[in-house]
């Protein structure tokens, strides 16, 4: 009740006020940009090319989605996997990530300096893309193989070290109290540290999720066009305007005029059909950044 | 009753059960890390495919020869590590403060609009930001120049410009990790005890005095192990956006040139992993004096924030 | 027509195998001495062939007995009909060699991370398209292909040990080593414009052939039409076009003759005339300066863009986009977007020009394209005997390059051919079939550039070799200078290619120095050392 006198007040205001602004401002710098991305999407090749790209598609087209939705089945399926991906890798990335977090934000844990200095070397030095891709191919078989999608970036040692943080920043004293009631590590990390960390969870499972979401890289490495099931969105939709280019071009030297491949549009159309869904992931877990809910919660 | 053993036996008794915790993390970073982590060596052989990498000649120093030859290794160096620098400051300036703003808010259905707009620009890969400053700073065709143009003024060259890149890149990297990093705060403070505000509003304090005194100090430990971690990448940087923001332009070198796009360029038609190894080697040997640096005076000051 | 064709071709291919697998024998014991001489014997054995051949009549061919599936990675998109063709093509090599292809494919925007993969992870495969520009070099001094020998060519593919050019078999040595098959086809690289004819026949231009008519051209073009570019270049793969041929003019033209030598990116350049073989860098040749000042002058007056440094489009893609009033490229591309650019604006009326400007073009170096064998290949001997009906087989040869005769194309004479509409799907010469190129079965596509037989037959005529065409540099010992060098070249020198300095002079001088402390004296005694070996060796 008395918060709710507090916000009228005059700072509040203020506060509002400029808050508005500035976010205001911040957020049209950032849909501007996505806007052009949209409508350019939705362009003629070569609109863009004379005219660059505009606000309202100068001559409307839908070249582009007509070229990455060709084949339906194929982009479900890349969906599907990406999703597949994404979920099986966030939930078991989050499970490992934040087991290991919380050992290390355990006050109690002797050799936590030490298992952190583990994780945190391996961010600084890296043995190098050539023996990372022969060990990985060579004695974990990850040619095409679904594992090779999810496995190199199971663990983000930077996500994990976050994680950390959080979950040292929930008050000891509730870890004690339980402790001393007989819980052990597991009930604490399921019963207390989990609900505390709400948000932070949200966090790091949003990124572990971007990643996977993004990751064409591996994609690359490691599938060959023997394993088409498995590509995953970015990749699949990359797969499409290099093999429309290169048949166009090939179409050329044949001494058939074929009709240009709208290489921009579509560049900008991919990043549309992929960003769709995982946009919608985000207000899903707003409700976890809400201030002053989960350790009030806890305690009542 | 283990009294007798080693303490660290000991640990691992009296701790199974966060020792067993730790093995699933453990396991995933020996096997993506670790492990192939014994390929430093590269950056000392002359690597072949017959030997492979253990049994190919060794090569001394002779692979990190040419980084220092051509004398931009200082020049891409200071570049590397004062762009961080930047970057690391300003965002994080923009994130907390965006973050507070979010937090503090009163109108639920504009923060919700404005925090997921935020993240939109993280979908947008460099290729189209590099796509997009192209089109906005073309001397012939450009949106700038076609404006400048249209209300009778000079137009402008921002390609040969040595001035402008460092604040193009420094807005496009805030345009880009602003609405993400942003995130990261916004769960630190969302784990304040909200006990703390109320006691300070029944105390009548003002807003800018809970955020000054409560919000953030609370937030410090996530800045700090930001910063942190944001040292030991100090002397790497996001290799696409100096590649396709500046579209590699020969022009602005001096000023755009970091280790990762020099070595790039140089190593472009030679494939030596050698030498690649060799750079990786000397931006990871670097950083992590740095943040050994870093830690340790953290670690004295207030041990809990330390990364290790 | 055509069985018959083949018919008379496996008598022939018989009477090959036959005497070149058994001469193979027969030059391993006379040439122990030095590996040296192996090569030259084989260039003149043909006629030894004959003789030697009916002395050992009991040597049977390689042992096929089992059934081997080779792999063959292949650089762009899998066309279509791929595997419909290579159905063909292994229906054939299964019955000659009891061997079939599997083809895999390497996308463009991807095989420069994934070449060099492939040899190192543990994957089995056999065959790989390279190149001089495809990491030949690279990858044969890191011994990823398997060396192929004089012998195991006359053993294994008899047919190539016969029509191989000497020369490109020297050009492919590395280390005294052959590692790779170059593509058995001469390919001259000419150079053309293209420009609107609307546009000429508005600003009264008759001729765009020379660097002087193209210069009048743009002039018009940029008084004229301020909405279009004059020529659009600067990306990676035009930013030396008009360097290149100002450049080359001036030298065809002085009496030194000079050309450039060793590697591209280490700008060393050498007179033709000279015996010493003095290497200097390019930045210290007489004409340098004069070129670079016209180039600045050119870019000034608005020729091309003031951002061409960053331009990512190339200049047929901005010109057929409509962008800009001029083009030049290389004639293969020109047949191509001559296609395309006449049937979507026959409004423009484009022309084509001959840019040589009376510089004679050059052979392309064979290593332009090329087949190589992966060094842990379990079946070396068989990916030589499959590379060898991939080169000169006619049908197999004929099938990869072209697709299904009666399906893809049609045969126009015995030097043309037709594309058909399902071309689409198995494009003429466009499935990495660069490799297999070879002279004896090459047909080109009917149609196209009007005066296209005129200008080949002006450059046919004229095109020459020039006199360190197979000169191939062993960079082993100066590799850091080379990455060094290779920064320099991508940065300063494509500046001033472009015309990009205030001050020609002084930029010269400032590259100059550059390239000194980077090391380009030793380099340029290297190729020197190398150079005269070279000379000698002749």
């Amino acid at each position: 009740m008395l918060k709710k006198k507090q916000n009228k007040s005059y700072d509040r205001v203020m506060f509002n006020l400029i808050s508005c602004l500035v976010l205001g401002i911040l957020s049209v710098a950032c849909v501007i940009p996505f806007w052009l991305v949209i409508s350019g999407s939705l362009s003629k090749q070569q609109s863009i090319q004379l005219y660059g790209y505009r606000l309202i598609p100068r001559e409307f087209s839908l070249d582009a989605y007509r070229m990455l939705f060709k084949i339906p089945e194929e982009l479900l399926r890349a969906y599907g996997v990406t999703i597949l991906v994404t979920v099986v890798g966030t939930g078991l990335g989050l499970l490992i990530t934040s087991m290991a977090a919380y050992v290390l934000a355990n006050r109690n844990f002797r050799y936590r300096y030490q298992v952190s200095f583990f994780f945190y070397f391996t961010s600084i030095f890296g043995g190098g893309l050539v023996p990372w891709y022969i060990f990985n191919t060579k004695y974990l078989h990850f040619h095409n193989n679904i594992i090779a999608l999810i496995l190199p970036i199971l663990v983000n040692v930077t996500y994990l070290l976050i994680l950390k943080s959080y979950m040292m920043s929930i008050p000891e004293s509730l870890y004690e109290s339980a402790y001393l009631d007989g819980a052990g590590d597991l009930t604490v990390y399921f019963k207390i540290a989990l609900p505390l960390c709400k948000a932070g969870l949200a966090t790091v499972g949003l990124f572990i999720a971007l990643n996977y979401w993004n990751d064409w890289y591996n994609a690359m490495l490691f599938l060959d066009e023997g394993s088409k099931e498995l590509y995953p969105l970015q990749y699949y939709l990359n797969n499409i305007l290099t093999k429309a280019q290169a048949m166009n071009a090939a179409a050329a030297r044949s001494g058939i005029p074929a009709s240009e491949v709208p290489g921009e549009p579509m560049k900008l159309a991919m990043t549309v059909v992929a960003t769709g869904p995982i946009v919608l992931l985000y207000p899903f877990l707003q409700k976890y950044f809400v201030k002053g809910v989960t350790i009030g919660a806890v305690k009542g | 009753m283990y009294s007798g053993k080693h303490p660290f036996l000991h640990d691992l008794h009296k701790n199974r059960t966060k020792w067993l915790m730790l093995v699933p993390a453990a396991v995933v970073v020996i096997l993506m890390c670790y492990i192939p982590m014994a390929g430093i060596v590269l950056a000392f052989k002359e690597y072949n495919y017959h030997d492979g990498i253990f049994g190919s000649p060794w090569a001394g120093f002779e692979n990190f020869k040419y980084f220092f030859k051509s004398g931009k290794a200082w020049l891409t160096t200071r570049n590397t590590v004062l762009y961080n620098l930047v970057f690391l400051c300003i965002n994080t300036f923009l994130q907390i403060t965006c973050a507070i703003m979010l937090s503090e808010l009163a109108g639920k259905k504009f923060k919700r609009v404005t925090q997921s707009v935020m993240f939109l620009p993280y979908f947008i890969s460099w290729v189209v930001v590099g796509a997009f400053i192209y089109n906005l700073f073309n001397y012939e065709f450009g949106a700038v120049n076609t404006f400048l143009k249209g209300i009778g003024a000079q137009p402008i060259d921002v390609y040969s410009n040595k001035r402008a890149w460092p604040v193009i890149l420094v807005i496009v990297s805030a345009f880009k990790n602003v609405g993400y990093g942003t995130v990261m705060y916004l769960a630190s403070i969302v784990n304040i005890d909200g006990e703390m505000y109320e006691a300070a509003d029944l105390d009548g304090a003002t807003m800018w005095q809970k955020i000054r005194y409560i919000t953030l100090p609370c937030i410090r430990p996530t800045v700090v192990i930001l910063f942190l971690l944001a040292i030991g990448t100090v002397l790497k940087g996001d290799f696409q956006m100096f590649w396709q923001v500046t579209g590699n332009n020969p022009m602005v070198l001096d000023v755009t040139d970091v280790i990762d796009t020099y070595v790039t360029r140089s190593l472009l038609t030679l494939q030596e992993f050698g030498m690649t190894s060799a750079a990786g080697l000397y931006q990871s040997g670097i950083s992590f004096i740095l943040v050994l640096i870093a830690n340790h005076i953290v670690k004295k000051v207030e041990p809990d924030y330390a990364l290790f | 027509m055509f069985s018959k064709k083949k018919k008379s071709m496996s008598l022939l291919l018989a009477l090959v195998v036959l005497t070149t697998g058994l001469c193979a024998c027969g030059a391993k014991d006379a040439n122990n001495g030095g590996a040296g001489q192996t090569d030259n014997t084989k260039v003149e054995s043909s006629a030894k062939e004959q003789e030697k051949a009916p002395e050992e009549t009991e040597a049977a061919g390689p042992d096929i007995s089992e059934e081997v599936t080779l792999v063959m990675y292949l650089i762009g998109d899998r066309p279509v009909d791929n595997d419909e063709v290579f159905a063909k093509i292994n229906e054939r090599l299964k019955a000659e060699i009891n061997a079939t292809i599997d083809v895999k494919f390497m996308s463009w925007s991807e095989y420069e991370q994934k070449y060099p993969l492939i040899f190192a992870s543990g994957e089995d495969w056999d065959i790989i398209y390279t190149a001089d520009w495809c990491f030949y070099n690279a990858q044969a001094a890191k011994q990823g292909f398997y060396e192929i020998t004089q012998e195991a060519l006359e053993t294994y593919a008899p047919m190539t040990a016969e029509t191989m050019y000497p020369e490109a078999w020297e050009q492919a040595k590395v280390n005294d080593k052959v590692y790779m098959l170059p593509m058995n086809y001469k390919e001259i690289t000419a150079y053309v414009y293209m420009a609107r004819g609307d546009l000429m026949d508005k600003y009264n231009i008759t001729s765009v052939s020379s660097l002087d008519e193209a210069e009048a051209y743009m002039d018009a073009i940029v008084k004229n039409e301020p909405t279009l570019i004059p020529i659009d270049v600067g990306s990676d793969y035009d930013k030396l076009f008009f360097y290149d041929r100002m450049f080359k003019k001036a030298n065809w033209e002085s009496e030194e003759k000079v050309i450039p030598i060793g590697p591209w990116q280490v700008m060393a350049s050498v007179s033709e005339v000279d015996d010493t073989v003095s290497v200097a860098g390019t930045y210290d040749q007489p004409a340098f300066q004069d070129v670079i000042t016209r180039l600045k002058d050119w870019k000034d007056r608005g020729f091309w863009s003031k951002n061409a440094v960053v331009n990512t489009q190339n200049n047929t893609e901005s010109f057929q986009a409509g962008k800009s009033a001029l083009a030049m490229m290389n004639v293969n591309t020109a047949k191509s977007v001559y296609a395309s650019v006449s049937a979507e604006h026959p409004d423009w009326d484009i022309r084509v020009f001959d840019a040589q400007d009376g510089v004679p073009p050059v052979l392309n170096s064979y290593l332009a394209n090329g087949m190589s064998i992966f060094s842990k290949s379990k079946h070396p001997e068989r990916a030589l005997m499959a590379l060898d009906y991939l080169r000169n087989d006619v049908e197999v040869n004929n099938l990869f390059c072209y697709g299904i005769e009666g399906k893809h194309w049609e045969a126009a004479g015995d030097n043309a051919l037709v594309s058909l509409p399902d071309s689409a799907n198995y494009a003429y010469d466009g499935n990495c079939n660069w490799g297999v190129r070879n002279d004896a079965s090459w047909r080109v596509v009917e149609g196209g550039i009007p005066n296209l037989t005129e200008l080949n037959q002006v450059w046919q005529e004229s095109a020459r070799s020039e006199r360190y065409q197979t000169f191939v540099f062993n960079d082993e010992s100066v590799k850091n200078e080379i990455a060094a060098m290779g920064e320099i070249f991508d940065t300063d020198y494509k500046l001033l290619g472009l015309g990009f300095t205030d001050d020609p002079e002084a930029d010269i001088a400032k590259l100059r120095d550059k390239m000194e402390a980077a090391g380009a004296q030793k380099v340029y005694d290297e190729i020197q050392k190398q150079g005269l070996e070279f000379l000698a060796a002749e």
